[in-house]
């Protein structure tokens, strides 16, 4: 499949393959609980229409398959409002779904917070960590909503069911449509433009530890495509930072300027160029 | 400031590059659910006969059932993407794409934006068909020339003002974008990629850009506003600058052989 990065949707998400192998069962376990109400929404579907209705569209016996047959028994059809009702059931089906999976995913984090509060810092990459495991944790129960929201084209679900519904901050009139942004220790301000396949990580892994830092993107700021920004960027107001740039975790941006290049740095002219045309 | 008065003369290469689609004032979503509606119909009464034929409970009606399945896939794939093509063809008489400033809050930019979102519903479906090379068609239905014997991979291109000829490469992650934010004003302005033209893996191609014949831009690396890349030279860096020659023979070594 040759599906171009800026459309596939799923924030990233690690998880250590033996945080995988252990609490598979909680994963399970969430995709059987999210999945029942849509389950008998398919259920009520098929007995009342596909059951009941469809075999009466037709006497089996004599069904001839010529054109002019067809088109007849097409306008004799007794009950095609059904076929104008399908549509609408699959999509009642797939918001539910969705409804119903981010409520479990989060009473799922919440009792996690409950057993251990999530906290930035450096750990060390062991399951004897607890920080480091219940940070693992924490992404295996957000994997199924994300695959479940970024599948389909209609991506204006993200930013209420991914975001504002766990609690990231996310600004109005901000446009983070095409983007991967860390489901956690992330703040956006209003009016942010972010550009395609832009990436916000809020962790960082060398070696054997794992750095987690938040990100804090203020008002105003627009960001081009395919700039990376790692944990503890501090991004102040009405900054602009140019496509294709990398900057290293801790950077701090100061206010009204343009930033760019790799390393991120301030670029020459960028303040009487932004007082000239971004005012 | 009015940065229309000054637009030609005007040497925008300093600017940095964004580049988003925004939502618009437009409710979008509601027609993108309008063509699923439409879409998910028109299976329903191609296939009516199939569905009532699996009461009869006759075998080979159920042998067929996988056969039938991934014939579903392709049924909705391909109405789904013509039916996206007629709504822009639509959208597009009422107004009609234009090259230049425009701000963000006029007419032009936000039925830009309605456009691109039209075609990004009908685009997202073709890339994840079965057949990675099937997109390279379906972008012919939204107006962009693109040529014969090329490679798109997994690279985002604009479905408006792009023009790419033929023997071209554009490889991974590469974004070929033919429209920026500048300040309150968005920019659209026509790619043009000529013969054996390649952007390497991760590379941006800004608006405006044209990668004249046999000329590569090199991976991760971003070319500015309305750039000229010289024919038959690798451009590296960001802004993208001359690196290095390449050296073309003209005769391929197939036909001295067979002269000698």
């Amino acid at each position: 499949m040759s599906s171009p990065t800026s459309t596939k949707l799923t924030p990233p998400n690690y998880l250590d393959p033996r945080v995988r192998r252990k609490y598979i069962w909680i994963y399970l376990f969430q995709v059987w609980i999210s999945l029942i109400p849509a389950s008998f929404l398919v259920l009520w579907f098929f007995y009342s229409w596909f059951i009941r209705i469809l075999p009466s569209f037709y006497n089996f016996n004599d069904v001839s398959w010529t054109l002019s047959n067809l088109v007849k028994k097409f306008w004799d059809y007794p009950n095609w409002a059904a076929g104008l009702i399908l549509p609408i059931l699959i999509a009642i089906i797939y918001i539910t779904s969705v409804i119903w999976s981010a409520i479990i995913t989060k009473l799922i984090i919440a009792t996690l917070n409950r057993i251990h509060a999530p906290s930035e810092g450096v750990f060390f990459r062991n399951l004897a960590d607890k920080d480091y495991l219940f940070w693992n944790l924490r992404n295996l129960s957000r994997i199924f909503l994300f695959w479940l929201i970024s599948s389909s084209p209609f991506i204006f679900l993200k930013k209420t069911f991914l975001y504002t519904f766990f609690g990231v901050p996310i600004g109005k009139k901000s446009v983070i449509n095409q983007t991967w942004i860390s489901p956690e220790f992330v703040e956006i301000g209003e009016n942010v433009i972010i550009g395609q396949s832009a990436a916000l990580y809020s962790y960082l892994i060398q070696g054997d530890k794992l750095l987690v830092a938040k990100i804090q993107i203020a008002d105003g700021v627009k960001i081009g495509p395919q700039t990376v920004l790692l944990p503890g960027t501090k991004v102040d107001e009405n900054v602009i930072v140019d496509g294709g740039s990398f900057a290293h975790p801790f950077t701090v941006m100061d206010s009204n300027s343009i930033y760019g290049g790799i390393p991120c740095e301030k670029l020459e002219n960028s303040e009487k160029i932004w007082l000239e045309f971004f005012k | 400031m009015v940065l229309r008065e000054v637009e030609p003369s005007q040497n925008i290469s300093d600017f940095p590059l964004i580049s988003a689609n925004l939502p618009g004032k437009h409710r979008i979503h509601l027609l993108l659910l309008f063509e699923l509606w439409i879409t998910i119909i028109i299976m329903f009464f191609l296939n009516r006969g199939y569905y009532s034929s699996l009461f009869i409970q006759k075998t080979w009606t159920y042998l067929l059932l996988p056969l039938f399945i991934y014939g579903l896939f392709w049924q909705f794939f391909i109405i789904s993407i013509l039916l996206s093509g007629i709504v822009y063809h639509i959208v597009r008489l009422i107004e009609p794409p234009k090259e230049g400033f425009f701000e963000l809050s006029s007419r032009e930019a936000q039925f830009y934006f309605m456009r691109f979102w039209i075609c990004y519903y009908g685009l997202y479906i073709a890339r994840a068909m079965p057949l990675p090379w099937a997109d390279m068609y379906f972008y012919r239905i939204f107006g962009a020339h693109i040529g014969k014997n090329i490679v798109l991979y997994d690279s985002w291109i604009d479905p408006e003002y792009v023009d790419i000829e033929d023997n071209c490469m554009i490889s991974l992650n590469t974004q070929l974008i033919s429209h920026a934010i500048i300040g309150k004003y968005l920019y659209v302005k026509r790619v043009l990629v000529k013969k054996s033209g390649i952007a390497g893996g991760g590379a941006i191609v800004a608006p405006g850009t044209t990668i004249r014949e046999g000329a590569v831009l090199g991976g991760g690396s971003t070319s500015h506003f309305n750039q000229e890349l010289a024919p038959y030279c690798i451009h590296v860096g960001t802004p993208a600058k001359i690196a290095l020659p390449i050296k073309v023979e003209k005769t391929s070594k197939k036909k001295k052989m067979r002269k000698k």
